[in-house]
C-alpha cells in the first residue's frame, strides 16, 4: 500500500469565500479514487490543487512524496479539465501533436503514442478533422486522449463522462480499469451516483467538506443503504442534524 | 514632398501597432476563455516559456505582416523613401513585438473580447497623438511628458527618420532599443500577471 496522493488538512478560500475546509485524503497507487459531490462542492478546486494549478490556502498536498505545486511532478500527471481545452481551428491530430510536444514526445515515439491514445478513445478515423466540427462527446474523448499521451503515473479527470453516451461511457471506464491495472493512479470527479460505484475508493464532498470516504461497499454497509445515493444522503443529513 | 509622404510613415507604424495589439490581445484572451490556458498550466511549461512562445509564434507572422505593409507602402503607394527599407522593416517589427507583448499583457485584464475592444480608446487612440502626426510641442504642457511612455512615439519617430530624412542605424538605434525595452517590460509583467492563474 503506497500512497501516491496525500492531501493533509487542506483549506482553500477565494477572498472571504471558503471553498474547501480541512480536507484530508489519501490515494494509493493504482487506485481509482472517485470524488463524488454536487456541483459547487469544490471538487474542481480540489483536483486543480492536486494537479498543481491552484495552491492551497492552508495545509499541504504531496504527490509522489513531493510537495505540490512542483513543475517536475507535473510531467507525471495527466490532467483532463472540465471544459474541453482544445484548439478548434486545429485538427484532432494537430491538437495531440501540440500536447505531446509539450511533454517532450518527438518523432516515432510521438506518432506511436498519438495513434495509441486516439485508438483508445475511438477517434483514429476523425483525427484529420478540425476540432470545431467535433461533437461534444468527441471533444471529451480527444481531451482524454491528450491527457494520457505522456503515459502519466497519475491521471486526474474532472467530470470525464459528461455528455458522453452510455456505450462510450462504458468503454471509457473499461479504459480506466485497464490503465489502473497497469499501475496508473486515477482520480476522477463525478456528480453521477451510479458512476461512483465503479471507483475503488470514494470521497464524498459537500459544501467544501469531505463528509465520508471509503470503498463504495464500506460506505453502503456502514450506512446500511442500498445505493451510493442513499449513503450520500445519510452522510449529508447527519451533518445537518448537528 | 506631398502630405501623403508625411503621413505615410506614421500610418505604417500606427496600423501595425493597432492590428497586432488587437489580434494578439484577443487570441491570448481566448486561451483563457476557452480553457486552453488552464490546460497549458497543468503541464510543466513555465510561465515565461508560454509568454515567450506566444511572442515568438506571433512574431513570425508579424515579420511577414511588417514586410507586406512596408513593401505595399513603398512600392505600390509610392511613398517617399529616403533610407533603407530594411531599417523600416526592423522598426515596424520592433513596434509589432511591443504591440504584441502589450496586447497579451492587457488581455489579462479583460473578461471577454468586447472588453479587449475597450482598450482601443484607452491604449491605441492616445498613441495616435504622440506618433508624430501632430506636433508634440504644440500640445498642452502637462500632456507632453506622456509622449515618453508611448511606444508609438519612438516607432513613429524612427520610421520618419529613415523614410523622410534618410537616416541609418545611427539615427534609429536608440528608438529601436527603447522599443525592445518596452517589449521586455511588458513580457515580464505578463509573466507576473499569469501568476494569478498559477503560482509556480
Amino acid at each position: 500500500m503506497n500512497t501516491v496522493i496525500q492531501v493533509s488538512d487542506v483549506s482553500k478560500n477565494f477572498g472571504s469565500h471558503i471553498v474547501l475546509e480541512k480536507i484530508s485524503l489519501q490515494v494509493n497507487r493504482a487506485a481509482i479514487y472517485g470524488l463524488l459531490g454536487p456541483s459547487g462542492a469544490g471538487k474542481t478546486t480540489l483536483v486543480k490543487m492536486i494537479a498543481g494549478i491552484e495552491t492551497p490556502t492552508k495545509g499541504s498536498i504531496k504527490v509522489l512524496d513531493t510537495l505540490m505545486p512542483n513543475l517536475h511532478n507535473m510531467t507525471k500527471i495527466g490532467f483532463m479539465a472540465q471544459s474541453d481545452a482544445l484548439y478548434g481551428e486545429l485538427s484532432g491530430k494537430e491538437n495531440l501533436e501540440f500536447f505531446a510536444s509539450i511533454y517532450g514526445l518527438k518523432g516515432e515515439k510521438q506518432k506511436e503514442r498519438i495513434e495509441h491514445a486516439a485508438s483508445l478513445v475511438n477517434l483514429t478515423e476523425f483525427l484529420k478533422k478540425q476540432v470545431h466540427q467535433y461533437s461534444g462527446g468527441m471533444k471529451r474523448r480527444l481531451s482524454l486522449a491528450a491527457a494520457i499521451l505522456h503515459e502519466p503515473q497519475i491521471l486526474i479527470l474532472d467530470e470525464p463522462t459528461v455528455g458522453i453516451d452510455p456505450v462510450l461511457r462504458q468503454s471509457i471506464w473499461n479504459e480506466l480499469y485497464k490503465l489502473s491495472e497497469n499501475g496508473t493512479t486515477i482520480l476522477v470527479t463525478t456528480h453521477v451516483m451510479d458512476e461512483a460505484e465503479k471507483c475503488s475508493q470514494l470521497g464524498m464532498l459537500r459544501d467544501g467538506r469531505l463528509i465520508a470516504s471509503g470503498s463504495p461497499r464500506q460506505l453502503k454497509e456502514s450506512t446500511s443503504s442500498e445505493t451510493i445515493e442513499e449513503a450520500f444522503l445519510y452522510y449529508g443529513g447527519v451533518r445537518h442534524e448537528n | 514632398m506631398e502630405t501623403f509622404d508625411y503621413i505615410g510613415p506614421f500610418l505604417i507604424g500606427f496600423f501595425i501597432f493597432f492590428f497586432v495589439f488587437l489580434i494578439a490581445g484577443v487570441s491570448f484572451l481566448r486561451e483563457r476563455t476557452t480553457g486552453t490556458l488552464e490546460r497549458l498550466l497543468a503541464t510543466p511549461l513555465r510561465r515565461w516559456e508560454m509568454v515567450a512562445g506566444y511572442v515568438l509564434g506571433f512574431g513570425i507572422f508579424t515579420v511577414i505582416q511588417s514586410a507586406i505593409i512596408v513593401a505595399f507602402a513603398i512600392f505600390v503607394l509610392d511613398i517617399m523613401m529616403a533610407g533603407s527599407i530594411w531599417f523600416v522593416v526592423l522598426i515596424t517589427l520592433m513596434l509589432a513585438v511591443t504591440a504584441l507583448s502589450l496586447g497579451t499583457l492587457l488581455s489579462a485584464f479583460a473578461k471577454n473580447e468586447l472588453q479587449m475592444i475597450q482598450f482601443i480608446p484607452i491604449v491605441v487612440v492616445p498613441q495616435v497623438f504622440f506618433s508624430g502626426l501632430f506636433n508634440i510641442e504644440t500640445m498642452a504642457d502637462w500632456l507632453q511628458p506622456l509622449s515618453y511612455i508611448m511606444p508609438l512615439t519612438y516607432g513613429g519617430e524612427a520610421i520618419r527618420d529613415v523614410m523622410i530624412r534618410g537616416g541609418g542605424w545611427g539615427q534609429i538605434y536608440d528608438e529601436v532599443l527603447i522599443l525592445a525595452g518596452f517589449s521586455l517590460l511588458f513580457m515580464t509583467l505578463n509573466v507576473l500577471a499569469l501568476k494569478k492563474h498559477r503560482k509556480l
